[in-house]
């Protein structure tokens, strides 16, 4: 099972600060957490990029993840 | 990634394609097209820093007859349509309109208002004063303290803080608070032996592009409209124009003109749709100009920001706790890069307890916009003051004090991923055995020593290369290029081609030459761009394989592909990159590889800077004496563009911690809007500047590629602090160390 | 009422018809097309602009398009002998000392005006003579270096 970790300010909506989850992609990820904690909107987690072991992916919508991953969302990188 | 990999063309010096048309004038860039029939366009920009609009009449203008054009916010009908459609970008495409055209309020000295066009730029800022404003002027917010004060004058009435641990009631010139945290921080604390706890604050600083924004425009009502302008992102030019006009993208086509610098600053919109609406009304092409008042005024500099950094450490050197707060100014509009601030603050250091608030703050000051690394230098300034004070009283050398805690593998960043492979070990030893950290502190000098994160990011790029009869070939890639990225791109393909860098020619095309890529920043391009081109490059590898092998009457697995040579491997066959070409026509018609990506696992870049200086105690006056910057880079394509960005951002840096500033009257109105009075750093006021390169690969780029554009704006304002503070024997807690400031000091010691 | 200008430019007789209140800066990019002269804030700030006017360095934005009248003057166009560069240009080539390139013009001109002034510069004499010329891209590291290189090559060449 994936660990999804939440920071301090996604802790408030989710309400605990990480959980494991079955999903395997980006896509399936977004409903099981939007399913299973209701604070935990779309609207709060699809402007932000997807964390997968350390690596920033911007756009998570097409990625996937080991069942053993470490997640965390994050808020995408603006450029300078 | 082999990193004893040898390599022909990367690595090398070579001369940047597009020098030749630089050093002799021929290059174009925003202000120098003109077309048959073209008109000018002028703005009217508020007097006021915050005011009501009482009235804007544009009757009198209209009836003149040198006037072609009128402008205002009312030319904008449909941003709310298609704001609409828009969703969740709504708010954003909002305040952009209301940026590009005050409505209804102007939020800062210089907003602009309205906009005419005439036969020439002299009539139509003439006409100008035929527009008649009537204001009612309003108390403005012009620092963090007002901003947040019970009693502050409010931006925008329906601005409500997002974040708060309760849902805000009331209306607040905050517009969000973050909060990060890692750890026990009380227990952190609890655990040290030692802790700094200071105040800092940074100034409102331009990115001081030498070249100031200018368009021109041609609106066509049966084909796609024309934008010429020098952005770092045209995609994003016109997809923001297409919004703010309601057009379909397909009706827009932005060619990005060479850039004059950028550094973050244009990356939005300020004059294009402005343009295109005179355009429209005119029937003529227009061309507009920001003047560098205007610039100083009207575009986006850099938040000014308020640090409260805490610190506590063991006296053997262990970092226990560190804690900020962050208040990051936006500007007129929401939207600072108080989020990045908060994530890099404490990012070179391995500590277990952290905690970070980050505020992001309206005022009566121009939307600020990206520059270079956006939001880190501010809060690691702060950070790595603080960093170095809390070195000196355990009396630990800054060097050991970073190394005993700094970031590595594996380290639980405050924002959520834990580190990959990065470099700032590398760099702090680097430092430590560089000539320049060696040789003896001269008298009368202070020398400081910071350390600055930036994350880097990957992103969409796309790029086709096409290659004629003869084996020469075109790059089209879409990535403007800033500070001499064709040349990268060409030596990438070149690598992987195994031909001659020159006969590649690498063109930025327009928006309708090659697909999407996203906007040049957050030290992308040679990554991200890059990554693409090498993915087209390979693409042609593969076909000349299969062409080759159709001509030996072979399969593509029998032919081998190395150097620019195809080679029978199950004969003596060889053909070269151009004889494949030569005979492309019988083997199936012409090759082009394409590659369209959107590029995962851009590495992060550290830096390490030691800077020293001499204060002349009579005159408060500052001199760079000695500096070096030294930068994890991963893989240096080019070695001297990769020098020049750690200088070029090093100096950038030093401006800001040693004079630039924006300086308002107390009724908001900027007083030094031009490069006398805001002073950059001249060529006399600096010593060489002396570059090391690390090279610790990123293993997700095929050639090991971290982007080097921004942290090197990071260190400078510790570093050149710390020098300062060290020369006067004074804590420095504000920027800039303007001679006066600096005297203030030295005069309090005594 | 414009007034009729002849002047020569790169060794070329020109005539223009400018109005009082315009800068050279002004009547070479808009009215002549001669863009390779740049603007970076019309006020002498930057050198942006810098031309040669009657064998001194001066901002074009600071001197008036009448003031042209009768005079030779030398843009950035005139500096290389048509695909031949000047050594001054082929040294910032080399150092790689432009990224945008917007201040190159500038520099390239006045670079020219040190060294016919002072064949053997130091480098702080080059530094102090190029105070003018405003870089935001490089730190002026690359710049001076290729300065120093090409004022030691054009010893050498002459
Ligand atoms: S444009 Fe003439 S000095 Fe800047
Ligand atoms: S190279 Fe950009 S201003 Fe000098």
């Amino acid at each position: 099972m994936a660990l999804v970790c939440f920071n301090a300010s996604l802790e408030k909506h989710a309400g605990c600060a990480n959980l494991t989850v079955a999903a395997q992609n980006y896509r399936a990820l977004l409903e099981e957490l939007t399913q299973r904690l209701p604070q935990l909107t779309q609207e709060v987690l699809t402007p932000l990029a997807l964390v997968i072991d350390g690596e920033i992916v911007q756009e998570p919508f097409l990625a996937d993840f080991s069942a053993d991953a470490e997640l965390h969302f994050i808020e995408k990188i603006a450029a300078g | 990634m082999s990193e004893a990999r040898e390599f022909k063309h990367i690595g090398q010096r070579t001369i940047r394609p597009d020098g030749f048309d630089k050093v002799t004038g021929k290059a174009n860039y925003g202000a120098d097209l003109s077309l048959p029939g073209m008109i000018w366009g002028a703005i009217l920009r508020s007097p006021h820093a915050h005011a009501n609009i009482k009235k804007l009449d544009v009757s009198r203008a209209q009836a003149s007859p040198d006037v072609l054009a009128i402008a205002t916010f009312e030319d904008f009908p449909s941003v709310n349509a298609a704001a609409q459609r828009n969703g969740s970008q709504r708010k954003d495409l909002m305040d952009t309109a209301c940026n590009i055209f005050a409505n209804q309020k102007v939020l800062y000295h210089g907003h602009a208002v309205a906009a005419i066009a005439a036969r020439s730029q002299a009539a139509a800022i003439a006409a100008l004063d035929l527009i008649d404003v009537e204001y009612e002027v309003l108390t403005p917010v012009l620092n963090i303290n007002d901003a947040i004060s019970a009693d502050a004058p409010i931006l925008h009435e329906t601005m409500m803080t997002q974040g708060l641990a309760e849902p805000a009631t009331e209306a607040s010139n905050v517009s969000a608070r973050m909060e990060l945290k890692k750890g026990d921080i009380e227990a952190g604390f609890a655990a040290a032996d030692v802790i700094v706890e200071r105040a800092y604050d940074t100034p409102t600083v331009h990115q001081g592009y030498i070249e100031p924004h200018a368009t021109t425009v041609v609106f066509n009502d049966n084909g796609p409209s024309m934008i010429w302008c020098p952005t770092q992102g045209h995609f994003d030019v016109r997809a923001r124009v297409a919004q703010l006009m309601n057009l379909e993208l397909g009706q827009i086509k932005v060619v990005a003109s060479e850039i004059g610098g950028g550094f973050g600053g244009k990356t939005t919109v300020y004059l294009e749709p402005v343009a295109l609406i005179l355009s429209k009304k005119s029937g003529r092409p227009v061309k507009m100009e920001m003047s560098r008042g205007d610039v100083f005024r009207a575009s986006g500099p850099a938040s000014a920001s308020q640090s409260r950094i805490k610190i506590g450490a063991k006296m053997d050197g262990t970092i226990t706790a560190m804690q900020a707060t962050l208040h990051y100014e936006a500007g007129a509009f929401q939207g600072s890069p108080m989020g990045p601030g908060c994530m890099t603050v404490f990012t070179p250091y391995d500590v277990e307890n952290l905690y970070v608030e980050g505020f992001d703050v309206v005022v009566n000051k121009p939307k600020v916009a990206a520059y270079r690394a956006p939001g880190a230098p501010q809060s690691e300034f702060a950070a790595e003051m603080a960093v170095n004070e809390l070195a000196k009283k355990i009396g630990m050398d800054p060097i050991e004090f970073r190394l005993k805690n700094a970031a590595k593998e594996g380290t639980q960043t405050i924002y959520g991923p834990k580190l990959k492979v990065v470099g700032l070990v590398a760099c702090l030893e680097a430092a430590k055995s560089s000539p320049h950290y060696n040789a003896p502190i001269p008298e009368n000098v202070g020398r400081g020593l910071a350390a600055g994160f930036w994350f880097n990011i990957g992103g969409q790029s796309s790029v086709i290369i096409n290659l004629n009869p003869d084996g020469t070939g075109t790059i089209i890639e879409g990535s403007p290029d800033i500070g001499g990225s064709r040349a990268s791109m060409q030596m990438m393909a070149a690598e992987i081609l195994g031909v001659a860098p020159s006969s590649l020619n690498p063109i930025v095309a327009d928006t309708e030459h090659v697909a999407y890529n996203q906007t040049t920043g957050g030290s992308r391009t040679t990554f991200a761009t890059g990554m693409a081109v090498v993915e087209a490059a390979e693409d042609i590898v593969e076909q000349l394989k299969a062409r080759a092998a159709a001509m030996w009457n072979v399969t593509a697995e029998q032919v081998d592909f190395t150097d620019g040579v195809a080679h029978n491997l199950s004969g003596e066959d060889q053909l070269t990159l151009a004889e494949i070409c030569a005979s492309a026509e019988k083997t199936g018609g012409q090759i082009s590889g394409r590659a369209n990506i959107n590029a995962r696992g851009a590495g992060p870049s550290f830096a390490v800077h030691i800077c020293d200086i001499k204060v002349d105690k009579e005159t408060g006056k500052t001199d760079v004496v000695r500096y070096t910057a030294i930068q994890d880079a991963g893989k240096a394509i080019h070695p001297s563009y990769v020098e020049g960005q750690f200088q070029g951002g090093a100096v950038q840096g030093i401006g800001w911690a040693l004079n630039e500033e924006y300086v308002y009257s107390k009724d908001g109105i900027m007083e030094n809007a031009g490069f006398l009075d805001y002073r950059i750093p001249l060529a006399s006021d600096l010593p060489e500047i002396e570059a090391i390169i690390v090279e610790v690969p990123n293993s997700f780029h095929p050639f090991g590629v971290r982007g080097v554009g921004e942290t090197g704006i990071i260190p400078p304002l510790a570093a050149v602090g710390t020098a300062v503070a060290e020369a006067i024997g004074q804590p420095i807690s504000s920027l800039p160390c303007s001679p006066p400031k600096i005297l203030k000091l030295l005069m309090a010691a005594h | 009422m414009k007034s009729h200008i002849s002047t020569t430019i790169n060794g070329d007789s020109v005539e223009f018809l400018c109005d009082p209140s315009q800068t050279l800066l002004q009547v070479l990019r808009n009215d002549l097309g001669m863009t390779g002269t740049k603007e970076g804030c019309g006020s002498g700030d930057c050198g942006a602009c810098s031309v040669i006017l009657d064998g001194e360095l001066v901002c074009a934005c600071l001197v008036l398009g009448v003031e042209a009248q009768d005079a030779a003057i030398e843009t950035v166009e005139g500096v290389a002998a048509h695909d031949q560069l000047h050594v001054i240009q082929e040294k910032f080539l080399e150092h790689a000392a432009l990224q945008c390139g917007i201040c190159t013009p500038g520099l390239i001109v006045s670079t020219k005006a040190l060294l016919e002034e002072n064949p053997s510069p130091t480098e702080e004499e080059a530094r102090y003579f190029l105070a003018g010329n405003l870089c935001r891209c490089t730190g002026y590291d690359k710049i001076i270096k290729a300065v120093m290189d090409a004022a030691a090559t054009m010893r050498q060449g002459a």
